[in-house]
């Protein structure tokens, strides 16, 4: 194949040769340096233009960046907010159940922890609780449930294989068997009022008893130990014409903030 | 003559100016958009438009100004270019048979591709203590990778706004008409 001295190759190795060739002797300098001296204006502002450009543009960037960043945080804080409230609950709980066995500790009760998983309203005036301990657990009815403090706040009403039921001392139906401690340690039923107070009926108008009083389980019927506060008497009801007295007593625990119990077994 | 000489005047400057543009301005811009080869881009869209010859000037015009503001060796950018050019022509002329949008993209894609390899391969001879080869390093990859999507933008934009211009371009049906 012959190739033509006009051809586009031909003239492009001969003077892109030459350029070369020159360019390393160093004849083309003052062509490259007067080139270069035109173009400088133009570059400089080229260059200026671009880096204004460039500037705006990271600016820009910068902005959408912490704005992601803001974004991100927030997410952040959200995540961490619940990851703490978990935190705290899970301190409260630990609180409580170590609270707990130092109780059962220093009693001597054989007690079954359990976790409050429900509330169920069986009536409008009563606020059952569900434990996820049952039969299997050595759970039955009538069984007392304290609280942390020993408190106790109710008793096992119904068992199934793995859960039970709670009826606390306010609602109406939990009855126990209860003394006042006072001079002649008076002995009655409390049973819950309203799901409000717990009240005691049929207390003998020779009993003396006062508001403060505290009111704990008298341990009669085998089921509940003695010893466990109830509440104190909060208002006697004492009429001269009646040949009964009753008292009002309030629980001294908030019966609705209740997570972790403990069902004793005697 | 007149018409030609300015027509040659405005040839040399406007790939003067995109040959300067493209080292001081380009260069200059956020990382994704410096990926832009507007020299390439415009050469290979000399030779789909204006043949082999024109562009074998265009080459030596803006491989001359890059090669002069380059710290690389001398001729590297007209040596580069000039095989890229050669190498598309050749596709051109063997493979691509039409003037159609998706020949131009093509043939620039190709090129790009092309270019990035032989500039690194000389670039990588050319050093005297070359660091490691340039298809281990993952920013020669997303360079091209870049450059290849810039290359297919700006063509797809040159070669709509060419059409518009020119009707050279404009798709020609043969109408059969039907006598009533």
């Amino acid at each position: 194949m012959k190739i033509k001295k006009n051809h586009p190759i031909v003239i492009f190795l001969v003077v892109a040769g030459l350029l070369i060739f020159l360019h390393f002797l160093g004849i083309l300098r003052p062509l490259e340096n007067i080139l270069i001296g035109i173009a400088k204006p133009v570059s400089g502002r080229l260059y200026n233009w671009s880096s204004g450009l460039n500037s705006s543009y990271r600016e820009r960037r910068t902005k959408e960046d912490l704005s992601a960043k803001i974004a991100f945080l927030e997410s952040e804080a959200a995540r961490l907010t619940v990851a703490n409230s978990q935190c705290r609950e899970i301190l409260e709980e630990n609180e409580k159940l170590r609270a707990t066995l130092n109780f059962l500790d220093d009693n001597g009760f054989q007690a079954v922890e359990a976790a409050v998983i429900a509330k169920e309203s069986a009536a409008a005036d009563s606020r059952d609780l569900v434990i996820n301990r049952g039969i299997k657990d050595g759970l039955r009815t009538g069984l007392g449930v304290i609280n942390e403090t020993g408190v106790i706040i109710g008793q096992v009403q119904e068992v199934k294989d793995n859960i039970a039921s709670i009826c606390l001392t306010i609602n109406p139906g939990c009855r126990l068997a209860a003394s006042i401690q006072n001079q002649s340690r008076t002995q009655g039923i409390t049973d819950g009022d309203l799901g409000l107070t717990i009240k005691m009926e049929y207390i003998p108008q020779l009993e003396k008893i006062a508001a403060g009083d505290t009111v704990i389980t008298s341990g009669l019927g085998g089921k509940i130990p003695r010893g466990l506060v109830i509440g104190q008497v909060a208002q006697v009801h004492n009429e001269s014409n009646e040949v009964w007295q009753s008292a009002t007593i309030e629980p001294i625990v908030d019966l609705d903030n209740l997570t972790v119990v403990s069902v004793i077994i005697p | 003559m007149f018409k030609r000489i300015w027509q040659t005047a405005l040839f040399v400057i406007g790939l003067s100016l995109i040959a300067v543009g493209q080292l001081t301005a380009i260069a200059n811009w956020p990382s994704f958009f410096n990926s832009i080869n507007a020299v390439l881009i415009v050469l290979i869209f000399c030779l789909f438009f204006l043949g082999f010859r024109a562009t074998t000037w265009a080459v030596l015009i803006s491989g001359f100004w890059l090669d002069i503001f380059s710290f690389n060796f001398f001729g590297l950018y007209l040596i580069t270019l000039f095989l890229v050019i050669l190498i598309a022509d050749r596709i051109s002329v063997s493979l691509l048979t039409n003037r159609s949008l998706y020949s131009f993209l093509l043939l620039i894609l190709v090129s790009t591709i092309i270019y990035n390899f032989i500039f690194q391969i000389l670039g990588y001879f050319s050093v005297d203590t070359p660091s490691s080869l340039f298809l281990v390093q993952k920013s020669f990859w997303l360079t091209l990778a870049y450059q290849s999507a810039w290359s297919v933008v700006c063509a797809v934009l040159m070669f709509n706004l060419s059409a518009l211009l020119t009707r050279r371009l404009q798709p020609f049906f043969l109408e059969k008409k039907t006598i009533l």
